[in-house]
């Protein structure tokens, strides 16, 4: 039998957070958080003056007969948080020991749970050269399981395209929310144009930067002949300790850029190795940095 | 530079192919990574950091390929032309001399040095050139003619000896040069320390390199020894000796004088740095001998620390005068020392004249002749072939001229000789003029059957002679010249170097070395025995039949042996000289250098691959 994304335990441990989005998202369904416009709750906030026009409904008739002054009631709108997560299952993300695909897939699992058990609406779709699969919208923790189904059921795509990827993904989804991208962000076309299309969207943007231990201290010797899993490209290479520690700064000003193109434009970003186990990252890491509460 | 190997160059055919291989390198194990992107990003920024990132690129390649040319060169074994070249004939003159048989600081002496540089240029057979070798000190000889063949130069270098001999390299050249015209390419090289007088009117058409072995060496040297019998009492000896400090420190030792191996003084002596000390020793010795001189100090030459001479025993000297008395001859034969004077006025028989040493016929005429030496004053011997004859008369002669250098006019001075009548003087070949008149000469001498005949052709009476020193005091120096040549004084005490030739009557000869052993001596059509050359100071025997053995004495006496300072003097005024250290560093077979290049670039490349640097 196939072991499960997440056991019990963890799921049970995972009800109890939230997630916290810096920007409230207009949602067409009434959810279990506050938004700062005001709508149709039963939690009163304020008056305002009449205007034409206004629904006569909510009109508070006691000032009226008190002070003859017509004076609207408003209510605290309650909306859904949608939450996007964009799962990377590219060739390279086969890659590692563990491998980061399923390191991926339960990171997408855990946090997608968090989503429905906070009755916010969950989407996600997994991306490779383009768009492959999608789930949801859906709410409520009664989608977990079909959630975990699918997520089990994806599979290795083809070559990363971030930039087709982001742009299909931002025309298709009007309703701002939290977008989770879950990738090792390898894509010979760059990721700023990608991320220009979901920040034009007015997304939040969370990027988790899967990486295996084996990417960050390869364990490479001699002359060898690399191969790109995903082009098939390769380059030679003699390996030294020269190499190795070009190597270490290339990756290292890699994830500092993208780190960098991520906080210019408010989003957030956070490198995440295969070592740290899942729950902890989400339980931890993620509660640190403050995504989730 | 030429190459002795040029079918090596072959070789470079594979220069191509290591290209080739280059572009064909071996399989590199394949690696799956998630993606290049940062690796290229790694190649990138190795290939920005490096300067000479191209060079840097194909390193290896470059290295390959100068290891393999360095390989291919030296294989080829270049030569650095003007040193060693192919086809070329070389000519060493190697030294010889007693100066090369100075013991350097390293224990070596400096004919060993030279022998082993003869051996570094004997290389140039390898090259299908040809070599000579040629020995010289005082003389010249042949050690291994022209020759093609390395061992033949080994076997003559292994025969080498040095010897006590002076050093004249002209002697050399004028053997060298003739031979070395007849050749295409030819190259001389002097193998020496300098320690030789620069040849003058030698034929340089064919250059001269100079190699000057050694190091400067300190020395203290016997430069002359002078033994005479008193002019007061020819019964006592003088013994000058003087010796010279060629050191730059003043020295002490000692110096024994033996005779005839007897000690006869032993004197502490102090010579200051480079001065000179002379020191006269006396003694009583009329029986004559051997007179050794030895030098006590320590100094890097041995063979000039010894001297010796040969004393004959004192002699009786009897004249016979025939002419007129009272005469000035008779007053001038008197008063020489140890002179017994008989004198009379008409010529006496034959028999009678046996026993003189020396007959002086002083105007008289005789069909007979002494059977000693002769000298006729104003008359000539009897009609003979090989005789003196006295032509017409002439008036007042003119003095021209007179050999300064003999024997016989030694401290005489004939300028203010007016001679009033005189005749003309025919000497038969082979004679000595030793004063010469506008007309011919006056005074000659010539060997005869005998001894040694003098003619004047003037009487003294005739002339104002007899009232100059010069008279009494040339006919001194007739009887110690006519007692030397009796005693063969010439032959007695020689210079290092030179053949001893011996006259006489007898059948054999044999030479006694002074380090032992015994060499018989060859006779030659003219009668005389002559041995090779004489190599080595000391005392020698000469044995003829069954004669007391005739001691000959050879010294060194050169100061230019004797000064060890090695001197770098050119042949041609402005020409280098180089010293042997220097010429070592010299590199003959370029493929040594080339060899080493190869090792130096194999070890750069096994770094460079291993550590990873530039690729």
């Amino acid at each position: 039998m196939e072991e499960p994304l997440i056991d019990q335990e963890v799921l049970r441990r995972l009800e109890q957070l939230a997630w916290i989005s810096r920007k409230m998202s207009r949602g067409n369904l009434r959810g279990e958080r506050r938004s700062r416009r005001r709508g149709l709750s039963a939690e009163f906030e304020d008056y305002r003056n009449y205007v034409p026009g206004d629904d006569l409904r909510f009109l508070d008739w006691k000032i009226y007969g008190r002070l003859e002054r017509l004076f609207i009631k408003l209510f605290t709108a309650e909306e859904d948080l949608r939450l996007y997560v964009l799962l990377d299952v590219s060739r390279s993300m086969a890659f590692g020991e563990p491998e980061k695909l399923l390191y991926a897939k339960r990171v997408a699992a855990a946090l997608g749970y968090i989503s429905l058990s906070n009755m916010d609406t969950l989407a996600v779709e997994s991306f490779a050269g383009k768009t492959l699969h999608a789930f949801g919208p859906c709410r409520g923790k009664g989608n977990a399981g079909r959630y975990f189904d699918f997520l089990s059921d994806l599979e290795i795509g083809e070559e990363t395209s971030l930039y087709s990827t982001f742009r299909h993904f931002a025309l298709t989804h009007r309703r701002r929310g939290i977008v989770v991208i879950l990738s090792d962000f390898y894509d010979l076309a760059g990721y700023e144009e990608a991320f220009r299309q979901l920040f034009a969207g007015d997304f939040e943007v969370i990027a988790l930067q899967i990486l295996s231990p084996q990417e960050i201290h390869p364990d490479l010797e001699g002359d060898v002949k690399l191969v790109d899993v995903e082009t098939g490209l390769t380059t030679d290479i003699s390996m030294g300790e020269r190499a190795m520690a070009s190597y270490r700064k290339s990756l290292a000003v890699f994830s500092e850029e993208l780190k960098s193109a991520l906080l210019q434009r408010g989003g957030h970003y956070l490198l995440v190795s295969t070592e740290v186990p899942f729950d902890r990252l989400v339980m931890q890491v993620l509660r640190k940095r403050g995504l989730v509460r | 530079m030429s190459f002795l190997h040029p079918t090596a160059f072959l070789l470079a055919l594979l220069l191509p192919g290591l290209v080739l291989l280059y572009f064909l390198k071996l399989k590199r194990p394949e690696v799956s990574v998630p993606s290049i992107l940062l690796w290229q990003k790694v190649l990138e920024e190795m290939r920005v950091n490096s300067p000479f990132q191209r060079l840097r690129r194909s390193l290896l390649l470059l290295l390959q390929l100068v290891a393999l040319s360095a390989l291919i060169l030296a294989l080829a074994e270049p030569v650095r032309r003007g040193r060693t070249l192919a086809q070329e004939s070389l000519l060493v003159l190697l030294d010889t001399s007693a100066s090369m048989l100075t013991l350097e600081t390293h224990g070596r002496t400096r004919l060993e040095l030279a022998e082993d540089e003869a051996r570094r240029l004997s290389e140039v057979l390898k090259g299908g050139g040809e070599m000579m070798l040629i020995g010289f000190d005082a003389s010249a000889r042949v050690l291994c003619p022209f020759t093609e063949k390395p061992s033949e130069i080994e076997d003559a270098l292994r025969d080498v000896k040095g010897s006590h001999a002076g050093s004249r390299l002209g002697q050399a050249l004028l053997l060298a040069q003739p031979i070395a015209i007849t050749r295409s390419n030819p190259r001389i090289v002097v193998l020496s320390d300098g320690a030789f007088q620069t040849p003058e009117g030698v034929d340089l058409s064919v250059p001269v390199e100079c190699v000057t072995v050694g190091e400067d060496r300190s020395n203290v040297a016997l430069i002359g020894l002078d033994v005479r019998r008193s002019v007061k009492d020819r019964a006592n000896v003088e013994m000058f000796v003087s010796l010279e400090n060629f050191s730059p420190k003043a020295v002490s030792g000692a110096m024994t004088v033996k005779l005839d191996g007897r000690p006869l003084d032993r004197r502490t002596i102090s010579i200051s740095a480079g001065g000179r000390l002379s020191q006269v020793f006396k003694a009583r010795w009329i029986e004559g001998g051997v007179v050794e001189v030895q030098l006590e100090v320590k100094d890097a030459l041995p063979c000039d620390n010894k001297a010796w001479q040969v004393v004959p025993p004192l002699l009786q000297r009897n004249v016979l005068l025939v002419g007129e008395r009272p005469s000035f001859v008779e007053r001038a034969l008197k008063a020489c020392p140890d002179v017994k004077v008989r004198c009379v006025s008409s010529p006496v028989s034959q028999e009678e004249m046996q026993g003189f040493f020396m007959v002086v016929w002083d105007g008289v005429r005789s069909a007979d002749q002494g059977f000693g030496h002769n000298i006729y004053l104003g008359c000539a011997p009897s009609e003979a072939e090989q005789a003196a004859a006295l032509g017409k008369e002439r008036q007042e002669a003119m003095i021209v001229d007179w050999d300064r250098r003999h024997s016989l006019n030694r401290f005489l001075d004939f300028d203010n000789l007016m001679v009033g009548r005189c005749r003309e003087l025919q000497l038969p070949i082979g004679s000595e003029i030793l004063l010469q008149a506008d007309h011919g000469p006056l005074i000659g001498l010539y060997p005869d059957l005998y001894g040694q005949t003098l003619v004047t052709s003037f009487r003294p009476t005739e002339s104002n002679w007899p009232l100059l020193v010069s008279f009494p005091l040339f006919l001194a120096n007739c009887l110690n010249y006519f007692e030397e040549m009796d005693q063969r004084m010439s032959l007695r005490n020689m210079e290092v170097g030179r053949p001893i030739v011996v006259q006489g009557e007898a059948d054999r000869a044999a030479l006694l070395l002074p380090e032992g052993g015994r060499f018989s001596m060859s006779r030659s059509g003219e009668g005389t025995f002559t041995s090779s050359e004489v190599s080595r100071v000391g005392v020698y025997a000469v044995e003829l039949d069954d004669e007391d053995p005739l001691f000959v004495a050879v010294n060194l006496f050169d100061s230019r042996e004797s000064d060890l300072n090695v001197v770098e003097q050119p042949l041609i005024p402005g020409e280098r000289v180089i010293h042997l250290e220097e010429r070592k560093k010299l590199p003959y077979g370029l493929w040594k250098v080339f060899a080493s290049l190869l090792a130096v670039l194999l070890a750069v490349e096994w770094t460079v691959y291993h550590r990873r640097w530039f690729v």
